[in-house]
C-alpha cells in the first residue's frame, strides 16, 4: 500500500531515479533467485545421496533379511548375524559405560570453570581427539592393548578404543548444553549459599540433561557405525560373546559389511547387505530419538 | 534508625575498570532502600557486592567497608555461604530451578539446616504464605515450578529467598520482566516484607522507587550522588544531576 | 537552583512552557484588573468599574482552563521534583490569582456605590496603599514569569508596609464616621475596599511563598512579618471614656 504510494510519488518526481531503483530491484531479485537455486542444488545433492544410500541398503537389505539372520551365528561365509548383532550392542554399551562418566565430567568441568587453564586444555584436547582418524585410534589400541598388554583381540580393547573415540563428542556436547543453562539460574542457586558442586549437579545438569542425552545417543550411534578401530581391537568372531573381557575376539556388524561384500558368494553378500541394513536402521533410530529429545526440550521451554 | 548495613568508601573493580567510587551509604534496618540511576551507574554492582556475588568471577574485587553487625562483608575470611544465607537475593528475571514448587523452596533451606519432613512442610507453607503465593500453588506443590506464570515464578523466587530466613533481601530489578498487575503484587509484597527484613532494591522504574522505598539513593557513573527519603527525593532533590535524572532531562 | 536542561520528551517540555505561559498571562490579566479597579475608585469612573466586573468572568475562565491543564499533566506525565513543584505551584497560584481578581471586581462594584456620594475628605491614603499593592502585584507576576525566588522574597517582605497603610486607613475612616454619621455608608465601603486591597497583598505573599518553594524546593519557614493590627484596634470618641 505505502510502497505503491511511494513508487507513484517517486516516478512523478524523477524518472532517472525510478529507473535506477528498478534496476537495483531487478539485480536484487536475480541474486535472490541465484541463491535459492544454489540452496536447491545443495539440498538435492544431499537428499539424492541419502535417498540413494537408503534405497540401496533397504532394497538389498530387506531381501537379505531372513529369520536366520537374527537366530543363527555366522558359519564361514553363511549362516546368520546373531553374534555380530550381540557384539555390536555389547561394544556400544560397554564403550558408553566407559566414556559417559568421563565425558560428562570433563564437559561439566569445562562449562562450569570455563576460564581456567584446565578447562581450556580439556577443550583443546577434545578438539584434537575429534580430528584423529579412527583408524589411527584403532592402531593405537592394537599397539597398546592387543599387543602391549597382551589382551589379544578382545572386548576390553574394543570398548576402550571406542570410548576414547566417543569421549570428545560427549564432552563437547555436554559443555555446549551446560553453557546454555541461564547464568541467572545458577547465580540464584549461589545466592542461596549453594556450593559449586551442588549447583552443577542439582541445577545445571538437570537443565542441560536433554542436550547431554543427545550427545550420548549420537556417540552411541558412532560406536555402532565404526569399523576401522574395531578391526584392530575386537578382531572377529563367528561365535557368541563368551563373557570374557580379554583374550577372545568379538563379532560386530560393520565387520560383516566390510569383509563379506567382496566375497564371491551370494550368501556372504546377502549377509553384508543385511548387516548394512541393520547398522543403518540402528543409527537412524538413534538419530531420530536424539532429535525427538531435543524437540521435546524446545517444546518445554 | 539503626543501619543494618553501613557502607563506607567502597570501591569496586571489574578487572582494571572501576565501577564504584568511594560509595558511602547506610541501609536502615527494616526499611526499603531503592537504588536508582542510569544503566551502568553501578547500582546493580553495589547489590552484588553485598552478597559477594562477584566472588564467582575472577578479576572482580571490592575494597572498602560494608559493615553488617560488626562484620565487614567484603573483607577477607568471611564465610560466603553463611553470608548468603543472611543476605538473600532475587534477580531480574524469575529463575525457578528445574524442580517442583516444593523442592524450589526446600533446596535453599537444606543448604543451611536439616529440618525433619514435617518441619520442611511447615517451612514451605510459611515461605509461600509470606510471599503471597500459598493460595495459588498449595494444590500443585509437586508440579514443576516452570509451569507457573511469570509473576508467580518471581514470587516463588522471593519465597525461596525468605525460606532461608535471611536478614537482608537484595532485589535486582525484581519486576522488570513482569506485567503491571504482577508488578503491583510484588510491590505490595515488598511493603509487607519490610516488617521483618531489610530490603535493598535496584529499579529502573522511578515510580516504583517512589511507591515502595523509604530511602532512595541516586547513582551516577559509579558514584552515590544523593541519598534521601523518598518524599524528599521526588519533590525536592538537592543535586542538579538527581533532579535532571528523575525528571527525565538526562542528556 | 540553576535552570535545568531540556526535557528528553519534547512534548512534555512544551507543555511545561505552555503552563508557564498561561500563568503569566493570567497574572497580567489580574494585574490589569486591579489597576483598573483602583482607578475606578480614585477617579469615580463607573464605566471603568463596569469593565472590571466584566473582566472577572475571563479571569475565572482562565482559572478553570489552567486547572484542567494541570490535572491532565499530573495524570499523564506523573511529574516529580522540580517539574512537580512547578506544576503544583501553577495550580496554587491560579487559585490565588482568581481570588485577587474577585477582590478587584468587588472593589470596582463598591466604587460604583461610592460615586453616588460626595466625600468630604481626601482618598490620598487609599491612593498610596493601592499604588503599593499594585507594585507588589506587578513584582510578583514578574517573579512568576522569571522563576525568581529572590524577587518573590522581596514581595513577601514588603507586604508589611501594606498592612501598615491599612491600619492607618482603618483608624482614619472610623474617625470620619464618628465625626458625621452621614459618612458611615461611604466609609464602610471604603473600609471594605481597603480590606480588599490588603487581601490582594496577602495573596501576593501566598504566591511569593509558592514561587519560593517551586524554585528552591524549600518552604519559606520563617514567620512572615505582619503589621496588620487592625483586629485589635480601638478608636475611642474624643472627649469620651477614661
Amino acid at each position: 500500500m505505502s510502497g505503491a504510494v511511494a513508487r507513484g510519488g517517486m516516478s512523478a518526481g524523477s524518472p532517472a531515479r525510478e529507473a535506477a531503483r528498478l534496476a537495483r530491484m531487478r539485480r536484487r531479485r536475480a541474486w535472490s533467485v541465484a541463491g535459492w537455486v544454489l540452496c536447491g542444488i545443495g539440498f538435492g545433492m544431499l537428499g539424492l545421496a541419502m535417498g540413494w544410500i537408503l534405497l540401496m541398503v533397504l532394497v538389498r537389505g530387506i531381501t537379505a533379511l531372513t529369520p536366520t539372520v537374527f537366530l543363527e551365528v555366522t558359519q564361514g561365509t553363511g549362516g546368520g548375524l546373531l553374534n555380530a548383532i550381540e557384539g555390536t550392542l555389547v561394544i556400544g554399551v560397554g564403550s558408553m559405560i566407559l566414556a559417559v562418566p568421563f565425558g560428562v565430567a570433563a564437559g561439566l568441568y569445562a562449562a562450569q570453570f570455563s576460564h581456567t587453564m584446565f578447562a581450556r586444555a580439556i577443550r583443546f584436547m577434545a578438539d584434537v581427539l575429534v580430528g584423529v582418524p579412527s583408524i589411527v585410534l584403532g592402531y593405537f589400541g592394537y599397539v597398546t592393548m592387543v599387543e602391549g598388554l597382551g589382551w589379544k583381540f578382545s572386548l576390553a580393547a574394543a570398548c576402550i578404543t571406542i570410548a576414547i573415540l566417543c569421549l570428545p563428542y560427549i564432552c563437547r556436547t555436554t559443555e555446549l548444553a551446560l553453557s546454555q543453562v541461564p547464568a541467572a539460574m545458577q547465580e540464584a542457586a549461589f545466592a542461596l549459599g549453594a556450593g559449586e558442586g551442588l549447583v552443577a549437579w542439582r541445577i545445571a545438569l538437570p537443565v542441560a540433561m536433554p542436550g547431554v542425552l543427545t550427545g550420548i545417543l549420537l556417540a552411541f550411534a558412532i560406536s555402532v557405525g565404526e569399523t576401522a578401530p574395531l578391526i584392530y581391537t575386537a578382531g572377529w568372531s563367528s561365535y557368541m560373546w563368551n563373557g570374557a573381557l580379554v583374550g577372545s575376539p568379538v563379532g560386530y556388524l560393520t565387520y560383516a559389511i566390510w569383509a563379506f561384500i567382496n566375497e564371491p558368494f551370494a550368501s556372504a553378500n546377502a549377509l553384508a547387505y543385511a548387516a548394512a541394513f541393520l547398522v543403518t536402521v540402528i543409527v537412524l533410530l538413534i538419530s531420530v530419538t536424539a532429535r525427538l529429545v531435543l524437540l521435546r526440550r524446545e517444546g518445554a521451554r | 534508625m539503626t543501619a543494618k548495613i553501613a557502607i563506607r568508601n567502597l570501591d569496586f573493580f571489574y578487572g582494571s575498570h572501576q565501577a564504584l567510587r568511594g560509595v558511602t551509604l547506610d541501609f536502615p534496618e527494616r526499611q526499603v532502600t531503592a537504588l536508582i540511576g542510569p544503566s551502568g551507574c553501578g547500582k546493580s554492582t553495589l547489590l552484588r557486592c553485598l552478597n559477594r556475588m562477584y566472588d564467582l568471577y575472577p578479576g572482580q574485587r571490592a575494597t572498602g567497608e560494608a559493615m553488617m553487625d560488626g562484620m565487614n562483608i567484603i573483607g577477607p575470611g568471611v564465610d560466603v555461604d553463611l553470608l548468603r544465607s543472611r543476605i538473600g537475593m532475587v534477580f531480574q528475571r524469575p529463575t525457578p530451578f528445574p524442580m517442583s514448587v516444593r523442592e524450589n523452596i526446600a533446596f535453599g533451606v537444606r543448604l543451611h539446616e536439616r529440618p525433619s519432613r514435617a518441619e520442611m512442610e511447615e517451612r514451605v507453607e510459611w515461605a509461600l504464605t509470606r510471599a503471597a503465593l500459598w493460595d495459588e500453588v498449595k494444590d500443585r506443590l509437586a508440579a514443576p515450578a516452570t509451569g507457573l506464570s511469570g509473576g508467580q515464578q518471581q514470587r516463588l523466587c522471593i519465597a525461596r529467598t525468605i525460606a532461608v530466613k535471611p536478614e537482608v533481601i537484595l532485589l535486582d530489578e525484581p519486576t522488570s520482566a513482569l506485567d503491571p498487575i504482577s508488578t503491583l503484587k510484588v510491590e505490595e509484597l515488598i511493603d509487607e516484607l519490610k516488617r521483618d527484613f531489610t530490603i535493598a532494591m535496584v529499579t529502573h522504574n522511578m515510580q516504583q522507587a517512589a511507591r515502595v522505598a523509604d530511602q532512595v539513593a541516586f547513582f551516577y557513573l559509579g558514584e552515590m550522588v544523593e541519598v534521601a527519603d523518598a518524599g524528599t527525593m521526588f519533590t525536592a532533590p538537592r543535586e542538579k544531576r538527581t533532579q535532571d535524572y528523575i525528571t527525565g532531562r538526562f542528556g | 537552583m540553576p535552570e535545568s536542561a531540556e526535557h528528553i520528551v519534547k512534548s512534555y517540555e512544551q507543555e511545561l512552557k505552555h503552563l508557564a505561559g498561561l500563568i503569566t498571562e493570567m497574572g497580567g490579566m489580574v494585574e490589569n484588573e486591579v489597576s483598573l479597579a483602583t482607578n475606578a475608585v480614585l477617579d469615580g469612573d463607573a464605566e471603568l468599574a463596569a469593565k472590571v466586573v466584566e473582566g472577572d468572568a475571563k479571569v475565572d475562565a482562565m482559572e478553570r482552563d489552567i486547572e484542567a491543564f494541570v490535572i491532565r499533566m499530573l495524570a499523564l506525565r506523573q511529574p516529580v521534583a522540580g517539574d512537580l513543584r512547578q506544576i503544583v505551584a501553577a495550580l496554587k497560584m491560579t487559585g490565588d490569582l482568581e481570588r485577587i481578581g474577585d477582590y478587584a471586581a468587588n472593589v470596582a462594584k463598591r466604587s460604583i456605590v461610592l460615586g453616588q456620594y460626595s466625600l468630604p475628605f481626601s482618598l490620598a491614603g487609599l491612593g498610596h496603599m493601592s499604588r503599593l499593592v499594585q507594585e507588589n502585584l506587578k513584582a510578583i507576576v514578574d517573579a512568576i514569569g522569571e522563576k525568581d525566588a529572590e524577587k518573590a522574597l522581596h514581595v513577601w517582605r514588603s507586604d508589611e508596609a501594606i498592612d501598615g497603610f491599612y491600619n492607618a486607613i482603618f483608624r482614619e475612616l472610623i474617625t470620619y464616621m464618628m465625626e458625621d454619621p452621614r459618612n458611615i455608608t461611604p466609609c464602610t465601603h471604603l473600609l471594605f475596599i481597603a480590606k480588599n486591597l490588603e487581601r490582594i497583598g496577602d495573596h501576593a505573599t501566598n504566591i511569593a511563598e509558592t514561587i519560593h518553594y517551586a524554585v528552591t524546593g524549600t518552604p519559606l519557614s520563617e514567620a512572615r512579618p505582619k503589621a496588620d493590627t487592625s483586629s485589635y484596634a480601638v478608636v475611642r470618641p474624643s472627649g469620651g471614656g477614661a
